[in-house]
């Protein structure tokens, strides 16, 4: 009796050290394989989001803009205009750091981060202002039509 | 005396079949899990992709385009980051009776054979 438990007592020590180390390495593989999906996916979701503090400030600084007071500087780093909201008006500049690629808007009240764009540029074609910027899927760009945005002040 | 030996190997056995059933049970769960979060976000940057494209498309036909002259464009784009490919029709309408100083643009960035979709609409003044 005692031999047969003693065997019996191997066998299964055996099976479940086994089981215990394909239990443990699937746990891993499954536990790695879901921080890859979700770290993907915030990742994407990241590079996305990366233009909407962009997207919302200026838009909404374009439908109070002075369209004759747009400038926008030969190397595409600065974009500078003029709004007006009633009888305030404000200077304010969009501004691109060679280096970093960080993004700033700087209005009377100070610099705002508006965040990292690898060799961002601006640039304005056919009535449009363009940001062009390197993500890590290639060249990205982001347009913004002034007769769209500039025309909702006169409606 | 026999009895007693087979009982505990028995009882292993059963224990075993049952952890291995578990551990498929587990494992197909989270397998499908797993799939279910992947296809999320291979959707969520599909859907991404054209969303932007679709608003870019508008914001340079809004810029571009002569509002008094029908135009229908029909392209196709592979999606950098999801790799998929979209279908992509742009259309300007000039329209008539009392709307006849509006034309209509439309977007539609289509993928998976048209079964998703994203559409922007936007009316614009012909004067």
């Amino acid at each position: 009796m005692s031999q047969g438990f003693e065997k019996e007592t191997k066998l299964s020590t055996a099976k479940s050290l086994v089981g215990a180390l394909l239990g443990l390495s699937a746990g891993f593989l499954f536990m790695f394989l879901g921080l890859t999906v979700m770290t993907n996916a915030r990742l994407l979701v990241h590079s996305s989001q990366a233009i909407r503090p962009v997207q919302e400030l200026l838009e909404a600084d374009l439908t109070s803009v002075d369209r004759k007071s747009i400038q926008l500087s030969s190397d595409g780093r600065t974009l500078r205009f003029r709004t007006t909201n009633g009888t305030s008006t404000q200077k304010l500049a969009y501004l691109v750091d060679a280096e970093k690629g960080v993004l700033h808007r700087e209005s009377d009240e100070g610099a705002r981060y508006l965040g990292t764009f690898p060799s961002a540029r601006f640039s304005s074609q056919d009535g449009l202002i363009v940001l062009r910027w390197k993500s890590p899927s290639g060249e990205t760009r982001r347009s913004w039509a002034l007769d769209r945005w500039v025309a909702r002040k006169k409606q | 005396m026999g009895s007693d030996i087979r009982r505990p190997g028995g009882r292993l056995l059963n224990e075993f079949l049952v952890s291995l059933g578990l551990f498929f049970l587990m494992l197909t769960a989270g397998l499908v899990i797993l799939g279910s979060a992947s296809e999320s976000s291979s959707q969520a940057t599909a859907t991404g992709e054209a969303t932007s494209l679709a608003r870019e498309t508008m914001e340079v036909m809004i810029a571009t385009a002569s509002p008094n002259r029908p135009t229908l464009r029909e392209e196709s784009f592979v999606g950098p980051e999801s790799g998929v490919t979209f279908n992509r029709v742009s259309r300007l309408t000039p329209l008539s009776g009392d709307k006849a100083r509006l034309a209509m643009l439309s977007v539609v960035v289509d993928w998976e054979g048209g079964k998703r979709k994203v559409r922007l609409e936007r009316y614009v003044s012909r004067i």
